[in-house]
């Protein structure tokens, strides 16, 4: 089947729609599909794909898009974004080609209608990236389903002592505790959270919630002394965003952080990011909500032991003890009543943290190790092939209904 | 017939032709300098003027043209870009690389009618470049086959003068003839980057409107 993918690829860093884009195109070009992949962020640099792989942006995409339809004739759009990017799109919908879209839904309530919920009903086929996003959807009566995001589980694996003690050399970690959190600087992500339980862990005290809450501290037989905290984040955006430093300084972890902060394009490559989970001795994400939460899944996959918040995707991966949740301490639904977010308790995740360090998670590293594993492109293909041979069927009748009603076929009937 | 670049030096000229197989012996080289080089004809003038006045003359059934900078990478190269005209194809080029890194495996065409080279960076071993094409719209000048009696039918346009992508408007008017421009990575040459032209700044957009004319086509999700 000849497909254009729409989504992003950035060949010089990490990023989850990179991950799913690349998986998912290469499984495809494994299966006999003639894929040309249209992506945000490429440079134009070396990549293994069979598929053609285009640069573009969103000024050139709607020429791009009309150039490639009329000339390649994909079978199929599929298009891998957040919602925001989707709703710009839609004048990809309604041309003759069926739309496909793979999304995330970061977090409940869903508000139907609205622009997200029209963009999703509107597609030929709708997959969500969880399965709590996808019972939103159908609770809401919009069709959908769920599709789950695979793993390359032959380079996200467990090192080997010599790659461990390798990795962790290379980033002078000496005997260490490392936690480490993979997160975008961004709302969501709850950075001072995160702060917050490596402090505790480390033996810090403070009064949480900041102003309003008691005094919080680990008891002693459960601090870490020796706990190092590696942030990999993006550089705060000019007018807002967390201010890492700050953080540091407010929850006294300045000589115990490494804090790795890339620009809007920047980031480490997979290699490096890979050498960060195997020199890990704990991965933590304490986001108010989650899409999906790859890096949880990344973790997972790598052996490191991973707790987080207990809340939308990260719960999904997390839950059969497969990690450690964090239950959220209090829920907040924005002024508006469009999301709740929910706000991880940093002692709760300490404790975990704790529990980790001073006793091992070897049952949670292994179930993790067996769900990663059974998350592969082949299986996310296989949805989303299911949910092509109905697209393209039903597109192909609605092409002959349209034709048996032309003007000209009536006039000779 | 040879085309080398105009700030080739006696040495590179001795160069270039001890990188030729000596049974093509009968070859033109146009340094725009002037210096007589044993076997070669020498012609006068600046770049362009230089090839289409060492173009123009001599009867050898092939025209090649090799950058300056350029050094093929072993002697088969021509034959090979020989054998691929005789098959048919209008024009050949191949991989223009430093070292193991592509400098250039023929022209892509962006949404804005813009050529550029093909896997500039990736690896001369990549399996994508490694893969020969019929389909492409312009290869460069630094390494360029074509056959005389073309050449001396499509020549260069005058409005290229001083212009980039002198290359892709010869090539696409080959192309609108019904000629395949072929891409063969056996054709393989080294290319040192001293003489590579910048693109003229601020013309580029009067350039790119000319090889719209010509009927540059957007072809980069064809061809990468």
């Amino acid at each position: 089947m000849k497909l254009l993918v729409v989504s992003e690829y950035s060949n010089r860093r990490g990023s989850g729609y990179t991950t799913i884009a690349h998986g998912l195109v290469e499984e495809l070009d494994r299966r006999g599909h003639t894929t040309v992949l249209l992506a945000h962020d490429y440079d134009g640099g070396e990549h293994p794909l069979k598929a053609a792989l285009v640069s573009t942006d969103p000024a050139r995409m709607p020429q791009q898009f009309r150039s490639i339809r009329l000339q390649f004739q994909p079978e199929a759009v599929l298009v891998i974004f957040d919602l925001t990017a989707h709703h710009a799109y839609r004048f990809m919908q309604n041309t003759g080609v069926p739309y496909i879209g793979i999304f995330p839904i970061e977090s409940d309530l869903l508000v139907h209608p609205s622009d997200w919920t029209i963009t999703i009903d509107t597609m030929d086929a709708a997959l969500c990236e969880s399965e709590f996003g996808t019972r939103l959807l159908l609770e809401a009566g919009l069709k959908a389903r769920h599709f789950p995001v695979g793993i390359d589980s032959e380079f996200w694996r467990p090192p080997t002592a010599e790659e461990r003690q390798a990795a962790r050399q290379a980033w002078n970690l000496a005997d260490r505790f490392v936690v480490f959190t993979v997160g975008d600087n961004h709302e969501r992500k709850n950075l001072p959270a995160h702060y917050a339980a490596v402090s505790l862990l480390a033996g810090g005290a403070f009064q949480w919630p900041p102003c309003l809450g008691k005094q919080i501290k680990l008891p002693s037989r459960q601090v870490v002394a020796n706990v190092h905290y590696i942030l990999n984040t993006k550089r705060r955006p000019q007018k807002i965003g967390y201010d890492n430093y700050a953080l540091q300084r407010r929850f006294e972890l300045t000589d115990r952080c490494l804090v790795l902060e890339h620009g809007p394009k920047e980031g480490l490559s997979p290699e490096d990011l890979r050498s960060l989970y195997w020199a890990a001795d704990a991965f933590l994400l304490l986001s108010k909500a989650e899409g999906y939460g790859l890096p949880v899944l990344e973790a997972m996959a790598c052996g490191v032991p991973v707790v987080g918040t207990d809340c939308t995707g990260i719960a999904e991966n997390l839950s059969g003890d497969r990690g450690y949740l964090v239950d959220a301490e209090y829920i907040h639904v924005d002024p508006f009543h469009n999301q709740y977010r929910r706000w991880a308790s940093p002692l709760r995740a300490a404790e975990a943290l704790s529990h980790i360090a001073h006793h091992g998670a070897r049952r949670q590293v292994q179930r993790a190790l067996d769900h990663a594993r059974s998350l592969t492109w082949a299986r996310a293909a296989d949805v989303l092939e299911e949910a092509l041979d109905v697209t393209v069927r039903q597109a192909t009748e609605a092409a002959a209904a349209t034709a048996d009603h032309s003007p000209a076929a009536t006039v000779a009937s | 017939m040879v085309y080398a670049g105009a700030e080739m030096d006696a040495a590179e000229v001795e160069s270039c032709i001890a990188a030729l197989p000596p049974e093509r012996a009968t070859f033109s080289i146009a340094t725009g300098k002037g210096q007589h080089v044993a076997q070669a004809k020498v012609l006068l003038g600046d770049n362009i003027t230089s090839r289409l006045r060492a173009a123009g003359r001599g009867n050898a059934p092939y025209i090649v043209f090799l950058d300056a900078d350029c050094r093929l990478a072993s002697a088969a190269v021509l034959d090979v870009a020989l054998a691929t005209l005789a098959n048919g194809a209008g024009v050949v080029g191949g991989i223009i690389a430093d070292g193991d890194s592509v400098l250039s495996a023929g022209y892509a065409f962006s949404i804005a009618g813009k050529p550029y080279p093909r896997f500039a960076g990736w690896s001369v071993d990549n399996e994508k470049v490694a893969t020969p094409r019929l389909d492409l719209q312009a290869v460069p000048f630094g390494f360029l086959a074509t056959h005389r009696a073309l050449w001396r039918q499509l020549g260069l346009r005058p409005e290229y003068a001083g212009l980039p992508w002198a290359d892709v408007d010869y090539c696409l008017r080959a192309r609108l003839g019904g000629l395949r421009i072929a891409y063969d990575p056996a054709i393989q040459v080294q290319s040192t980057g001293a003489h590579q032209q910048p693109e003229p700044p601020g013309q580029w957009q009067q350039a790119t409107f000319l090889l719209i004319k010509a009927g540059a086509a957007y072809d980069e999700w064809r061809v990468l």
